[in-house]
């Protein structure tokens, strides 16, 4: 199952990523997320154990398309160059309720930050998963924890449309220092209103 | 009219916050941005990952409000205008709209 976006597509996480993904998580870029597998066995072990499944979690590895734009008009791209897609993150929707119709976008992350400068990935990337949540799966919310040290990300997802719902106090230790978990939240009119008009406006800002 | 200088001084702000957000992650690699409006912030050679560019948005928004500015720099009328490609071009945008 692909999310085909114009500059991004998101393709299941699968154990041949292990290496690549542990060392993302290993990146100073990570350094505010929850502490993920140490080693690649280890992370191989956890891709193992998660499920693909629209009832409960799908996890997915961001693959930048193709640029037919950067090339010189007339251009002729080999057929062997554009069938290697190059991996630049990752993005999940876990806890997916169907009962509850909520579920929360998480392990959202640019691994090849220098691949993508310039380009709406992040964008696109979370418009793909936001679409999937709440057309296809028919959601109703989604919503999720941020380390409060992580003001970057949290910026990210209130421009985005999320609101601030709570906090926890102190409730991870992250590299020896303590921080709370701020906890937001989109419902699917906040989501149609808000946030897909910023993100068709975002993804045409990069371009 | 709200002046040149002030939004000057907003923009370089925003981009001190992106650089206080790539020292907060240990980033020592990375290349703080430099105190300018010459930082290209969208397109080919950007400066700037979209996260920095969210960032970099918002502090600006929020610091316009507290001066008496309401403007949203990703609006219909900003795509329009595509202002975002560098510091410069931002700050002519913005005094443009605040006029």
């Amino acid at each position: 199952m692909l999310l085909q976006g114009k500059y991004v597509t998101l393709r299941p996480l699968t154990v041949d990523d292990a290496e690549i993904t542990q060392r993302w998580r290993m990146s100073g870029r990570a350094f505010l997320l929850n502490k993920g597998a140490q080693s690649v066995e280890e992370q191989a072990a956890w891709i193992a154990s998660r499920p693909f499944d629209p009832t409960r979690e799908m996890n997915f590895v961001m693959e930048l398309s193709p640029r037919p734009s950067a090339m010189p008009t007339g251009a002729v791209v080999p057929e062997e160059l554009r069938r290697v897609p190059q991996p630049v993150g990752m993005i999940s929707l876990v806890d997916i309720d169907t009962t509850h119709r909520r579920a929360e976008p998480a392990h959202f992350l640019i691994g090849e930050p220098e691949a993508v400068n310039g380009l709406p990935v992040a964008y696109e990337a979370c418009k793909l998963i936001y679409e999937f949540a709440f057309d296809t799966l028919g959601l109703h919310r989604l919503y999720g924890p941020i380390a409060s040290g992580n003001k970057g990300m949290l910026a990210f997802h209130k421009y985005l449309g999320f609101t601030v719902e709570g906090r926890q106090r102190e409730h991870y230790l992250l590299n020896g220092e303590r921080h709370d978990a701020v906890m937001i939240g989109m419902l699917e009119d906040e989501y149609r209103t808000i946030a897909l008009p910023k993100l068709n406006r975002l993804i045409g800002v990069e371009k | 009219m709200i002046s040149d200088t002030l939004v000057t001084e907003i923009i370089l702000q925003a981009f001190d916050e992106v650089n206080q957000g790539r020292t907060r992650v240990r980033r020592p690699e990375a290349t703080l941005l430099p105190e300018s409006l010459d930082v290209t912030l969208s397109g080919d050679g950007a400066e700037v990952d979209s996260q920095e560019f969210i960032t970099i948005m918002t502090v600006i928004e929020e610091c316009l409000e507290a001066e008496g500015y309401d403007l949203d720099l990703t609006d219909d009328a900003a795509t329009a205008a595509v202002p975002w490609e560098t510091g410069e071009t931002l700050l002519a945008y913005i005094c443009e709209r605040l006029a």
